[in-house]
Parts: structure tokens; C-alpha cells; sequence
């Protein structure tokens, strides 16, 4: 029989102290569910790279209220959905290059990675960007059984 | 997330125990410096109590690698957890640092 959807909400200001609250919340979804612990810990750093970004970048020159950083996390029989939602200035994912390491090394860029490692340890990454309304990143890991 | 120095004969080791995220990897960030400031040029971590690591802590591992190149001093990794091992991987770190599977391995190696 199909689980219902359930959904899971938590949000909080943008502070870094709070990245470990954002990451417990997610792994105790996760685990709920039935992931591997392997796949629990990939759950966990992408999340985690998500809600670095938006509290390192998203609101970056922006007043200083209504900095907030929302997880939306929803199960499926098949699979966890996770929202990480800012209403800062966005950004475009087709610019974020991906870092290649020998320049990276060299330059020592900030962006790229972060956002590199979601793609590789989620299956599925989908952005929906409206800079100072909703910014989206949908990160999508399937339950294998 | 802790961070336990020792030292032995010239090689200074850090144990780190916890999770090394975007908050934690300051205050590495600033052990590390600190060492380098006192011309400590040959660095062994110890990752076998640590949990987790993010791109932040990637980073200022990256970055003191970089500096300690620049002065002829080396730093070296050990007993990394297989999930922390992965995030190397991918992000392509694992070609960038020697590991090795003990700390005892580890400082013999740096010698």
C-alpha cells in the first residue's frame, strides 16, 4: 500500500549555529524512512551545503530583517523531498560553475563546490529562482529497496 | 566540534572530534592559522572521531595545504570514516592530500 505524503516544515533565522538543527531534522526524516545511514550522511551534507548557501550568500547586502532560512521536507513512498527556501536576491544555477580542481586549487573560488556535491549525492537537484519573493532548491534522494 | 592538539619530535597532530561544518571549520580555521604562525610547517589530522565535513571544512584544509606548500611544510590526513572519505572523493580532495589509514602511519610518513 502507498504511504500518504507527509510533510515536515522547520524555519529558522540564518545563522551558521543553525546548520546542525537543519541537519537533525532532515537525518530523523531520513531515517524514519528507511535510508542507509551511507545515504542518511549524503542527505545530511546536502542540506547542510544548501543552507550554508543561503546563509552565506542569499541575503548578502540586504536589510537586516526577515532573514530567514525555511526547510520543507516531504516523504513519499519512493522517495524525500527537500525544499531549502530563502526570499533573498537568488541566483542563477547555470552560472554557478562547476569548480574544477586544479583551478580551484589555484584560486581558491568560494562558489561551485557546495552546490557540486548536492548534485553528485542527490538524484535529482531542481531550482525554481524569483529573487526577493521564493528562491528553491529541490534536492530529490530515492528510497532504493 | 574538538579539536585535540599533541606534538611529536617537530609534528604537531590535531585530532578533531564532532562535525566539521561551515561553524566549526572557523575555529579550525584559526587553530591552523595559529600553527602557521608559529612556523609549524608539518601537520598531521586525525579524522577518526570526525563525523561529518562540509565544502567549509574542505576549504580551509585546502587552503592551509596551499600555504604550507608555498613554505616547504606539509600536511597529511589519516583515519578518515568511509561517509567522510566519499565527500573527498567526489569533490576530488582525495588527489590533493596523501592519506593515510592510521595516525601512527600518518607520522611516519610526514618525517
Amino acid at each position: 500500500m502507498m504511504r500518504k505524503e507527509k510533510k515536515f516544515q522547520l524555519k529558522l533565522p540564518i545563522e551558521t549555529a543553525n546548520l546542525e538543527i537543519v541537519r537533525e531534522f532532515v537525518a530523523r526524516i531520513a531515517q524514519n524512512m528507511g535510508f542507509s545511514e551511507e545515504n542518511i550522511h549524503r542527505i545530511e551534507l546536502a542540506v547542510d551545503e544548501a543552507s550554508t548557501n543561503v546563509i552565506r550568500h542569499a541575503y548578502k547586502g540586504a536589510a537586516s530583517n526577515a532573514k530567514f532560512l525555511t526547510v520543507e521536507v516531504t516523504t513519499h513512498a519512493d522517495r524525500l523531498e527537500i525544499d531549502v527556501i530563502d526570499a533573498g536576491k537568488g541566483f542563477d544555477p547555470d552560472q554557478v560553475k562547476t569548480p574544477e580542481m586544479d583551478v580551484y586549487l589555484k584560486k581558491m573560488k568560494r562558489g561551485g563546490l557546495g552546490l557540486y556535491l548536492i548534485k553528485t549525492l542527490m538524484d535529482k537537484v531542481e531550482y525554481k529562482i524569483k529573487p526577493g519573493k521564493k528562491n528553491r532548491v529541490r534536492m530529490i534522494k530515492y528510497i532504493v529497496t | 566540534m574538538e579539536i585535540m592538539q599533541t606534538t611529536q619530535n617537530d609534528t604537531i597532530i590535531l585530532g578533531l572530534k564532532g562535525r566539521l561544518d561551515t561553524l566549526s571549520s572557523t575555529e579550525l580555521e584559526k587553530t591552523l592559522a595559529d600553527l602557521l604562525a608559529e612556523k609549524k610547517y608539518k601537520l598531521v589530522i586525525d579524522f577518526s572521531d570526525l563525523d561529518f565535513i562540509s565544502s567549509s571544512g574542505l576549504r580551509v584544509l585546502l587552503a592551509t595545504g596551499k600555504q604550507l606548500k608555498s613554505v616547504g611544510g606539509k600536511i597529511v590526513l589519516c583515519a578518515l570514516q568511509n561517509h567522510v572519505k566519499e565527500v573527498f572523493d567526489v569533490a576530488g580532495f582525495t588527489m590533493l592530500f596523501v592519506l593515510y589509514p592510521s595516525r601512527d602511519e600518518a607520522v611516519k610518513g610526514i618525517a
